[in-house]
Parts: structure tokens; C-alpha cells; sequence
């Protein structure tokens, strides 16, 4: 459970522009005169016949009303072919007006511009990237949505969904997306869809895919960290330092006041992005590091960590977590730092910090993808039986988890190795091909030891069905 | 009328307390056609005087102070039409119905230096209309629910952050009862204090506050922060909640 943030007037938009309220003027003035000219002294006799009208009106209204719900339904069982084309570019406006569909608790359906239809399940967000005649394109921000071309247009219309690097095209079909941010579930419900990945080979890896085919695809590839020396990027000019106001002043009434403390030199080093400054404090003990308790604060240091080969700042995180009297400030501490060490490659550390927060925050925002992230760092740190361990937790306690299918891939993969290493470990005899692991001991790959292991880049194959858990336990997942 | 008996109730949106004495005022005379629409700007004499004078002059029918009334109060009626719908197609007439509504029951305002809240309610009461409508249009399976246009929400100099978040809460706010959702954007978006948000809403300060809890506890159930693209903590502003407002709220 997460409080929603506050909502700051400055993030508002001001919908009084002055075009705007000298329009709603004109239509305002032309009617003050209309009712002018008709005159004082008829007004009584204007209010009983506007009451009167106003009841013809409402008949009329319900009448219709009713009407219209009797031809809905009619048409809305006998649909006619249409016949019209593509809808036509938004005159340029798509760039200037970008759309969000969103979806809170309730399952949100959208029609799309251009033909078509979007299911948004709740907590997903797409937001409509460019449209064209040929299409839209659309962008899965987070959470999953389901898009069905439109069946009865003329000419097929294609609806393209980015979800990060990779991107679902299809003309003829419904395609299920779903992402948690590393890979994208897809499920083409009926017809085809073509998918483009991100592959560190290929750069781009193209896949058709079928109607009841499932596929999991990665988002995005690694990049390489640029060292600090070598960042050519000027630095920032400082912000604003940001003011509270409370609301609009009303005339006649006194301003209100500015409600922000001075924030400390460092502070303001962090607002101007002075990594370097944050960093010269934080060497120079000018930041005591129990007395930050600002998420934005902690995150300054995290970033002047990342910006600059400094163990200071990586110190003071840990001396966050360590001091527990916040457990919400910890508890980011300690993601922050996790993903900071995962980063640099200490896997080992980076699960030590990933199981903190867990620790710290059970039932955090983030509980999940932490057990998740420390699956992995357990697996890059060759900690395989831990990893396979959480990971069997993980596919037990997580029915619908974001990150099942990669878990899945996982654990085949490292049953694979055990069996090999327990078949060389057997006086160099020949695999097991029998399937005969402990079952208890560790998950073995479905058919037999002997298949191949999946490789770290059949993730942009065809993979284990998600929602399936792995070798080992009642039903093994199909092997890629 | 009952909303002449509730304007007397009313007060200035988050304002201190005014003269409740009710002051009889004589019928509104409709502007004469002759009288030219005097160009009222701010450095008009007449821009200094207070709501209630020019509700007087207004009520003999001057078009200046009716001018001066609106280009007063257009902001806050547009922004809270706006913040209420989501949305800024319906602001422009609602706005416009609400001036006319206001102007034409001038007589019936029996405290004119409460024209601004008088006013606030009957944008609400027009919003909360057009969204029952709506909501049972969606229930009959005719209307179809828009897009979320971000842009007439978030000012364009807000980050994407808070982009995605402005528009999680709004979503979230459309799964919410009409009235619930008022309450909660006049009293979180819109900063009223929570006798302010009754008035406006033309409840008492239990109902209001009833309607704001149940949906913040909406919310706060339902909210996921957001993570975009690259980033890895939750952000700050989720952390931050709102944990001074919770005291007003029992």
C-alpha cells in the first residue's frame, strides 16, 4: 500500500489562459445582452415559459435518451460493414496532445485512433507515441494491455506497442503485452504478431509469432558505464529552489507565504546536480548522514556514488541501513545500494542489500522485484543453490510474479549445470540421462538431463510459459 | 431556494470567516443593450473594489461589474472544472454556464462578498452532474471512456515523474463515485480546508469528510508509484505522503 504523492499546485496546469477566459467572455457577453433585450419587465412571463420549455426539453430529452439506448443495442447487434478508411493523421496535433491510457483498479477499455481497441489492466499505463494513417503507436509505460486490431475496417490498420527497446506489431490479431521493466510477456490471443527485440549480437532480432504462442522477450541490453573522466556532459545551471505556496492568492486576502527552509550547502549542491560538491562535503564530514532523512537527499548521495569512484558515499548508505531508526528511509538506502553494487558487479553484496530491504520493508512497493533482483544477484554471485532455492520460493509464492518466466529460464539453467556437474562429478561417467535428480535436491530440465541448456539469449525465443514453475516440482516447464 | 438558504452558509474558499449578515438586495436588473462592454481590465477604478460592490453594481445591471466579476473569478472556475473533470474539454462550458447561473441568481445571493464560493458550487454541482451522467452512460454500455490527456492535467514544466504519477491519480479517481472524487480533488488538488471542501459540495463537514477518506482509502490501497524506464528507488514524493493532512481528516 502506497500513499499517493502530494499533489504540488506548481505541477498543475493553469487552464485559465487568456485567449481562453476572453472566449468564455464573448459567449458570455453576447448572452447577458440577449437577456438585455428581452427586457425587464417581461422577465416573469420569460422564467414560467423557460420553465415551460425546460420541461418540453426534458421530456424530449428522456424520449430520446431512450431512443437512442433501443438503436444502440440494435445496432450494436447487427454491426455494419464499414466502409470507411483509416482515420485520417490528427492534423499534426498527436505530437502537441499526447494521449495516457491508464487504468486504476478497474480493467479500462479504449478505442484507438485509426481502428481498434486497447484493454488496460489495472495499474498499466500507455501513453500514444505517433499516429499516422497507416497506424498508432503506442508505448506500454507499465503494467499489461491487450490490443485488438479492428476486424471489420476496410483496409487493416497496424497497431505498433513499444515496450522499451523492443516493440509488438500486428495487423490482424489480439496481442496480450505485459512487462516489469527488464522483459516484455507476449501472448498472441488470435491472428499474428511480429516482434523486434534488442540483441547485443544482432541488434535487432525479428520473430513472427503465432496465434497461442508465448514468448518473452528483454527490453532493453546492457550499457556499459561511462567512467566519471571521461563524461562530457556540462554541468546543469542550478534550479530553483522550490517554494510551497498553498493556493492561488484570493483578492483582498494577504499572499501567502513561502513555507521552505534555506536548505544546507550541500543540499544545494545536490539541486544544482554538484555531485562533485556533495562529494568534497561529504569527505570534509560537513553532511552527518543520521540526521538525512529525505529520500531526495539519500538519493543525492547514491547519485554522487554513481557519478564519481568514491567510497564515501557508497559508506554513508550503508551506515543508513545500518541505522534503522527509519526503516522507510533504510529501506530505500538499502535498494539504492543494492542496485548500486549490482552495478559495479559485487553480486554478492548487492543480495546482502536486496535482502535487507526485504527485511526492512516486507510489504513494500518494491518486496517483489527485490526478491526478484536478489535471485539474480544470488545467481551472478554463484550462489546456485541459494538462487535456486528463492527461486523455487519465489514460483510457489508469486502465481502471477512479473518476473516467473525469467525465474523459470533460470532455474532450468542452473539445473542443467548441477546435472552436468554432478555428471562429471560421477568418476567422469556419462550424464545422468535418466531425469533421476533427488527431487527434492535441486529441479532437473523437463525430457531429460542430457537436452541442451537454455543459453542466455534463447530469452529471445519462444520460452517457458510463464506462469509455469519449474523442473522439479509437479509440472515442468516445456523446454525452449 | 435552496440555494439561497446554502449561500448563506457559504464563506470565501479558504478564506477567513465573512459578515454573515445577510443583506437584502434589490432584484437584478438585465444590463442594457446600450451600455458598451467597458473594456474592464485591471486598471480599471472600479477593479479595487471588493466582491460585494460590485455584486451591487451588478444587480442594477452595469455590464462593467459584471465583467469585473468574471475576469475575477474565470481563473478559479476554469481550474476547477478543469482539476474535477481530468480534462479541459467541458471547462469553457461549464464555466460559462456557471457565470450565467451566477449572474442570473444574483438576487438570490443574500451575502455578496460570498460570490467566489457561491460561485465554486455551482461549478461543482454542474461537474458532479456532468460525471453521474457519464458514469451511467458507461453503465448502459454507450459511453466509452477517454484517454487520459495528460497534457490538461500536468503543467508542462512538470516532470515525467510526476506526469505519470498526476496521471495514475487521476485514473484512479475515475473508479471513484462522483461525489467521492469531488471531495477529494477540491480538498488535495485544489487545497481547500475541509470547511471549504463542505460548502462546496453542499454537505456538512461529516459527509465531506467521510467522502475524503473513503476515497484516500481508495488510493492509498490502490496507488503503485511510479517506476519508470532507468530508475531504480521509489521516488521521494511517494515517501512523502501526506501525513499532515491526516490529522484534519478524523
Amino acid at each position: 500500500m502506497t500513499r499517493p504523492p502530494r499533489i504540488r499546485p506548481e505541477s498543475l496546469r493553469d487552464h485559465a489562459e487568456p485567449a481562453r477566459v476572453n472566449r468564455v467572455w464573448r459567449r458570455l457577453e453576447r448572452r447577458l445582452a440577449v437577456g438585455a433585450a428581452a427586457g425587464g419587465g417581461a422577465e416573469a412571463h420569460g422564467w414560467r415559459s423557460r420553465r415551460l420549455l425546460l420541461g418540453v426539453a426534458t421530456a424530449a430529452v428522456v424520449a430520446s435518451f431512450g431512443a437512442g439506448i433501443v438503436l444502440g443495442r440494435k445496432i450494436e447487434s447487427h454491426p455494419a460493414p464499414s466502409a470507411a478508411g483509416p482515420v485520417a493523421p490528427l492534423e499534426g496535433t498527436s505530437e502537441q496532445r499526447p494521449a495516457l491510457f491508464a487504468a486504476g483498479t478497474l480493467k479500462m477499455a479504449y478505442d484507438l485512433p485509426g481502428g481498434g481497441s486497447m484493454k488496460v489492466s489495472p495499474g498499466g499505463i500507455v501513453e500514444r507515441v505517433s499516429q499516422s494513417a497507416g497506424g498508432v503507436t503506442l508505448r506500454l509505460v507499465r503494467g499489461q494491455a491487450e490490443l485488438a486490431t479492428d476486424g471489420s475496417a476496410a483496409e487493416p490498420t497496424r497497431i505498433s506497442m513499444l515496450v522499451g527497446g523492443a516493440s509488438v506489431s500486428t495487423e490482424d490479431g489480439v496481442v496480450r503485452v505485459r512487462t516489469d521493466g527488464d522483459t516484455a510477456d507476449l501472448e498472441v490471443l488470435s491472428g499474428s504478431a511480429e516482434i523486434a527485440s534488442p540483441d547485443p549480437e544482432v541488434g535487432l532480432r525479428t520473430t513472427t509469432v503465432r496465434e497461442h504462442e508465448r514468448l518473452t522477450i528483454p527490453t532493453r541490453v546492457a550499457v556499459t558505464r561511462v567512467p566519471p573522466t571521461e563524461l562530457t556532459t556540462p554541468p546543469l545551471p542550478p534550479r530553483p529552489l522550490p517554494v510551497k505556496i498553498a493556493r492561488e492568492p484570493v483578492p483582498g486576502e494577504p499572499a501567502p507565504t513561502a513555507t521552505a527552509e534555506p536548505p544546507a550547502t550541500w543540499q544545494q549542491l545536490c539541486m544544482a546536480d554538484d555531485f562533485a560538491g556533495v562529494l568534497k562535503q561529504l569527505q570534509a564530514n560537513a553532511i552527518d548522514i543520521a540526521k538525512v532523512t529525505s529520500a531526495r537527499d539519500l538519493l543525492c548521495i547514491a547519485d554522487a556514488t554513481r557519478f564519481a569512484n568514491d567510497s564515501t558515499p557508497r559508506q554513508a548508505l550503508e551506515r543508513a541501513v545500518n541505522d534503522r531508526s527509519d526503516p522507510q528511509v533504510a529501506s530505500l538506502a538499502a535498494w539504492k545500494l543494492a542496485a548500486l553494487l549490482e552495478q559495479s558487479g559485487e553480486h554478492g553484496q548487492a543480495a546482502k542489500y536486496y535482502q535487507a530491504y526485504r527485511d526492512l520493508s516486507p510489504g513494500g512497493a518494491l518486496a517483489e522485484d527485490a526478491l526478484c533482483n536478489l535471485i539474480e544477484a544470488e545467481d551472478r554471485a554463484g550462489h546456485r543453490d541459494e538462487a535456486m532455492r528463492l527461486g523455487q520460493k519465489y514460483l510457489a509464492d508469486h502465481a502471477t510474479g512479473g518476473c516467473r518466466a525469467r525465474v523459470a529460464q533460470m532455474l532450468l539453467r542452473l539445473a542443467a549445470e548441477r546435472a552436468k556437474d554432478d555428471g562429471k562429478g560421477n568418476d567422469g561417467a556419462a550424464p545422468k540421462t535418466d531425469g533421476s535428480a533427488k527431487p527434492g535436491d535441486a529441479p532437473a530440465p523437463s525430457g531429460s538431463a542430457s537436452q541442451p541448456a537454455p543459453s542466455a539469449s534463447a530469452s529471445a525465443s519462444a520460452s517457458a510459459r510463464p506462469g509455469e514453475p519449474p523442473a522439479g516440482t509437479a509440472t515442468p516447464p516445456k523446454a525452449p | 431556494m435552496t440555494q439561497g438558504r446554502e449561500n448563506s452558509r457559504l464563506r470565501l474558499v479558504g478564506g477567513s470567516a465573512v459578515d454573515a449578515t445577510e443583506v437584502e438586495t434589490p432584484a437584478p436588473k438585465r444590463p442594457a443593450r446600450a451600455a458598451a462592454p467597458a473594456p474592464a481590465s485591471s486598471r480599471s477604478p472600479l477593479a479595487a473594489l471588493p466582491d460585494d460592490a460590485l455584486v451591487a453594481m451588478a444587480q442594477r445591471g452595469e455590464m462593467s461589474a459584471y465583467e469585473l466579476l468574471y475576469r475575477r473569478h474565470a481563473s478559479f472556475a476554469l481550474n476547477l472544472a478543469a482539476r474535477i473533470a481530468g480534462s479541459s474539454h467541458e471547462a469553457e462550458d461549464v464555466t460559462h454556464d456557471a457565470f450565467l447561473r451566477a449572474f442570473d441568481g444574483l438576487a438570490g445571493l443574500r451575502n455578496p462578498k460570498a460570490f467566489r464560493s457561491w460561485l465554486g458550487s455551482i461549478v461543482v454541482h454542474a461537474m458532479r452532474s456532468r460525471l453521474r451522467r457519464a458514469a451511467i452512460l458507461r453503465f448502459l454500455g454507450i459511453g466509452r471512456a477517454d484517454p487520459i490527456e495528460i497534457d490538461c492535467i500536468a503543467s508542462p514544466d512538470a516532470s515525467q515523474h510526476t506526469r505519470y504519477e498526476l496521471a495514475q491519480v487521476y485514473a484512479l479517481l475515475r473508479t471513484l463515485a462522483p461525489a467521492d472524487r469531488i471531495a477529494w480533488t477540491l480538498r488535495f488538488v485544489e487545497g481547500h480546508d475541509l470547511q471549504a471542501t463542505a460548502e462546496l459540495c453542499g454537505c456538512s463537514l461529516a459527509t465531506v469528510k467521510r467522502r475524503i477518506r473513503r476515497a484516500q482509502n481508495h488510493l492509498d490501497a490502490s496507488f503503485v508509484e511510479a517506476r519508470l524506464e532507468g530508475e531504480g528507488p521509489p521516488s521521494e514524493a511517494g515517501r512523502e505522503g501526506r501525513e499532515g493532512d491526516e490529522g484534519d481528516e478524523t
